[in-house]
């Protein structure tokens, strides 16, 4: 298995279109008052920035930075072009996220390759060092950027592999090679743990991954649940989770939005208002998708950062806003306690395919409303997103 | 309109990228099934276009938006757009140096 993972993506696709920029240290995010930095160049890491950061800290830090403002049809343009090269290597490509991609090579042979009789692993992997610099070198003709690429037994530890390095960095570990560099780090450099979870692994005296790789299932699974099996599957190295190529599609378990408010947020009728507009991209979504959900989600986050989400399930499944907004409302309803807010989201997850729902609508109101909704899409799908805005947002 | 987000590098002036919406007129060339920029007027100036560093499409509804990213002669950097559907061009966003 390889993951491949674009260096710093969205600030080197702006530095390939503006050479000018080259060698400065780049800030790509939002223009937001409060956004956040969505990608940074090696150039700025110094100065201890990082994706994530508010925007405003890493403008502290690195003075001098160029601010690009983001442009996501810039970087799938470019995602997409990668993908094409990816694609030329093995149709078993799984596109992870807008700069990263999984890909199996077990189905592809190469000059080089040990045949199924090798069993050292170590041999089997290091045979592909070759396949991955021609990856990294056909990416550079074709989108003129940079990808660090780890090679692994599997998809985790691949994923991890790529992380070692970078950037330009080729990582080839087998199982052994994982263990030996990665078990005496912290727990919080695998994969998919936060500082949440590295705080409740403390409690339990675990903080190396070779300490929760080692530590007693049944305790893990008592403290973590099934979180807890799959943390130690982690940190063991052992994923069984198959490459799923792009041209299958990847199931979709929810659907959300959220928005960090310019500023922070106590006026409910604001608030209300961000819901509607929230709740009208989920439904569009959902309907765009085929998709129809039986939980609702609602997120808010105060200005002392402290987040909440509450949800309710619902007794039939839906795709339409106005029921995604008002029991979205009902949960602002119940769980704000009027404090200021700085971010508010929602969601709808328990989705289901909705090939053969609309059909047994069984009032006339429903079928009203289904027809009006089609209408309302049909629009924005011809005229553009905003040919159609519901005055409720209009604040 | 126009949206400027600079900061100041110490010793050197400032360095600037600037969102703009101002109309502009260009002269294209099509081929290969490709349009390209070769200069455009803006504010009374000509820019010649040295160097097309990339292109991307932006869909509203039905309409393609097409997004050129330029080098002028002079080494200043554009990004203009063409919008199919009323046939105008928009300067978008500009670096300039001062």
């Amino acid at each position: 298995m390889m993951h491949l993972d674009m260096d710093s993506f969205f600030a080197s696709v702006e530095e390939k279109l503006n050479p000018r920029l080259k060698g400065l240290p780049i800030l790509v995010g939002g223009t937001e008052r409060r956004g956040v930095v969505a990608s940074a160049n090696y150039a700025a890491r110094p100065f201890g920035i990082h994706a994530g950061m508010p925007m405003a800290e890493a403008k502290r830090l690195c003075p001098h930075a160029v601010f690009v403002e983001g442009n996501p049809q810039k970087y799938v343009h470019t995602s997409l072009q990668v993908l094409d090269v990816l694609k030329s290597f093995t149709p078993a490509v799984e596109p992870f996220s807008i700069d990263e991609a999984f890909l199996d090579l077990t189905q592809v042979g190469w000059a080089g390759r040990p045949g199924a009789e090798e069993r050292d692993p170590a041999v089997v992997l290091d045979s592909a060092i070759p396949v991955a610099h021609a990856i990294q070198r056909a990416v550079m003709r074709r989108v003129g950027l940079t990808a660090t690429i780890g090679i692994a037994p599997n998809k985790y530890v691949a994923k991890m592999a790529s992380g070692v390095q970078k950037p330009r960095g080729l990582t080839v570990l087998t199982l052994e090679r994982y263990r030996e560099h990665f078990w005496g780090r912290g727990v919080q450099e695998l994969w998919g743990i936060g500082e949440k979870t590295r705080d409740a692994l403390g409690k339990l005296g675990i903080r190396t991954i070779g300490q929760l790789a080692k530590f007693p299932r049944e305790f893990l699974t008592y403290h973590f649940g099934l979180n807890g099996e799959n943390m130690q599957e982690a940190a063991l190295g052992r994923d069984e989770n198959p490459v799923v190529p792009y041209y299958d599609g990847i199931p979709v378990k929810s659907m959300g939005h959220e928005i960090t408010l310019s500023e922070d947020v106590a006026d409910k009728d604001a608030l209300l208002a961000q819901l509607l507009r929230l709740s009208d991209m989920v439904g569009r979504r959902l309907r765009a998708d085929h998709y129809l959900g039986r939980i609702v989600s609602v997120k808010i986050r105060d200005s002392k950062f402290r987040t909440t989400i509450r949800q309710r399930a619902l007794p039939e499944v839906i795709d339409d806003e106005h029921e995604i907004f008002h029991t979205a409302s009902l949960l602002l309803d119940e769980h704000w306690d009027g404090r200021p807010l700085r971010l508010i989201g929602v969601s709808v997850s328990g989705l289901v395919s909705a090939e053969g729902h609309y059909q047994h609508s069984l009032f006339e109101t429903d079928e009203h409303r289904r027809k009006m909704l089609e209408a309302v899409d049909s629009l924005r799908d011809r005229f553009g997103e905003h040919s159609l805005v519901k005055a409720g947002v209009l604040r | 309109m126009v949206h400027a987000h600079s900061f100041p590098k110490p010793n050197d002036g400032y360095f600037m990228i600037e969102s703009i919406h101002d109309p502009i007129e260009v002269i294209t060339m099509f081929g290969n099934g490709r349009m390209r920029p070769i200069r455009f007027r803006w504010k009374n100036k000509i820019v010649k276009v040295a160097k097309v560093t990339g292109d991307w499409v932006r869909h509203e509804g039905q309409n393609k938006i097409h997004y050129f990213a330029l080098m002028a002669d002079n080494s200043d950097y554009y990004e203009i757009c063409y919008n199919a559907k009323d046939m105008t061009w928009q300067l978008t966003r500009v670096w300039m140096e001062g």
